[in-house]
């Protein structure tokens, strides 16, 4: 396994900092994301401080913070989806058809190759953040944020299979998925606290919402609250179980189907 | 709804057979070989390998069965020949050691070299048709299908590629739009239109 990441991985570099030019602009962009939000909480001052839902963070530290939170999580359901999509414009996915092991090992491999990015940029972002704008790494409860994300991870693993069956179904949507994902993360108060939003939608959002509860929760962590989240473990659960039983009907469909000849992309001759 | 692209077809192959489907373009003879591969699954009939049907023993016939198909590349474009190879030892779970013996003879093939150090997108045609049989033969399965194995390879490694299936005892499956080339093999023809 660590020798077919170990392949992949260059493949995953080749791709993506296939020239010295595209790692430096990867660094810059992450610099530039935080400078953006740098000057727009500076121009916030600190009003938000005192108002519900803000849990007293600056607005640097409350965007940064749920950005670092929800990379890898957004990044299961997207790089998943990229990855079914590589695999069947190289012709992958056609080659496993014919193998008793299948598509998804394939699929698999190439997400696993393409993680150490994420967790470049989510360590850049911390850097970048504590060094250059002060960001209060030390007061996170790390560990309990880290155990919160492992229980959240099967849920977007789960999400991240439904979206590669939407794929091998129709062989698009990547570009729906990913806007629909922006949606979530945006409801999920990833740049506003949940508080703003309607009613109605407020306890949809905080109750239901995978996206919102791990955001939530983890940025009460921010300031080590101790208030009892039993409730919380629960919910992942019920998120994995359920996820990932449809995830698993969705995915054995979308491939029976492709066999059967429905399929948009096997090549025919 | 789409009119069936091959019907009222039958064929049996014996075990160490060599066998050629010939027709025009657009026959049905790449289907043809990705339905006995599993890779798509027939409306009607049935098909039996190793005397076992596909519904329900998919992962044992696929175990011992190998498709070299050029139509979709299947490789990783921005690898090489051998990181690739290498790459789909582990995928297959192969002995390393076995499965470059068995590539070992493919050596004196004119273009494996090149193919085997060049990245797969920067491989000629040739090139990549070298690598598919390659991925193919290092698995040594029971049954080798091949789609059009010897489209644009030269005479020499057409021959060393011939003289090495007819080495063996793997059952050979393969297809051509020429029925001319491999004079001993058993020809089965399908018609282009499959309601005349």
């Amino acid at each position: 396994m660590i020798r077919i990441i170990e392949i992949l991985l260059k493949q995953d570099f080749r791709y993506n900092y296939f020239k010295f030019n595209s790692v430096l602009i990867s660094f810059l962009s992450v610099f530039l994301s935080l400078g953006i939000y740098w000057y727009t909480s500076q121009a916030i001052g600190t009003d938000l401080l005192d108002q519900e839902g803000w849990n007293g963070m600056s607005y640097f530290d409350y965007v940064v913070f749920g950005e670092v939170i929800l990379l890898f999580p957004i990044f299961c359901v997207d790089w998943l989806t990229r990855a079914t999509k590589i695999s069947i414009s190289e012709g992958l996915f056609d080659y496993a058809l014919t193998t008793p092991l299948g598509p998804y090992k394939i699929i698999r491999d190439i997400f696993c190759s393409g993680i150490w990015r994420q967790i470049l940029n989510i360590s850049l972002t911390l850097f970048f953040a504590t060094v250059f704008f002060s960001f209060p790494i030390e007061q996170v409860n790390w560990g309990a944020v880290l155990i919160l994300e492992i229980s959240f991870l099967p849920t977007f693993l789960g999400l991240g299979i439904i979206s590669s069956a939407i794929v091998i179904q129709f062989g698009k949507g990547q570009g729906v998925i990913s806007k629909l994902l922006t949606l979530l993360t945006v409801g999920a108060g990833l740049y506003f606290p949940v508080t703003t939003f309607p009613e109605w939608l407020q306890s949809s959002l905080s109750h239901i919402s995978p996206v919102s509860i791990l955001l939530t929760t983890s940025r009460d962590f921010f300031f080590n609250t101790s208030q009892n989240y039993t409730w919380v473990s629960i919910i992942p659960l019920a998120w994995s179980m359920s996820v990932f039983s449809i995830a698993i009907i969705a995915s054995s469909l979308s491939i029976r189907r492709l066999q059967r000849g429905h399929g948009t992309y096997l090549v025919r001759h | 709804m789409s009119s069936p692209l091959i019907t009222d077809f039958g064929l049996r192959v014996d075990s160490g057979e060599k066998l050629q489907i010939c027709g025009p373009n657009g026959s049905g003879k790449s289907t043809l070989l990705k339905i006995i591969a599993g890779a798509l699954t027939p409306k009607q009939g049935k098909l039996t390998v190793f005397g076992k049907s596909m519904d329900t023993n998919k992962f044992y016939i696929q175990s011992h069965l190998a498709l070299s198909t050029f139509s979709n590349n299947g490789f990783f474009s921005l690898l090489s020949g051998k990181e690739n190879l290498d790459y789909f030892i582990r995928f297959h779970r192969l002995d390393r050691k076995k499965a470059l013996e068995q590539l070992y003879p493919l050596k004196d093939l004119p273009n494996y070299r090149m193919a085997l150090q060049s990245s797969y997108i920067k491989c000629s045609h040739g090139m990549r048709q070298i690598l598919h049989f390659a991925r193919a033969w290092m698995r040594a399965s029971k049954i080798i299908l091949l789609d059009e194995p010897f489209a644009n390879l030269d005479v020499q490694s057409k021959e060393k590629i011939i003289f090495l299936l007819e080495e063996s005892d793997t059952t050979t499956v393969l297809t051509s739009h020429e029925s001319q080339g491999i004079s001993h093999y058993r020809k089965v023809w399908i018609k282009n239109d499959p309601h005349n």
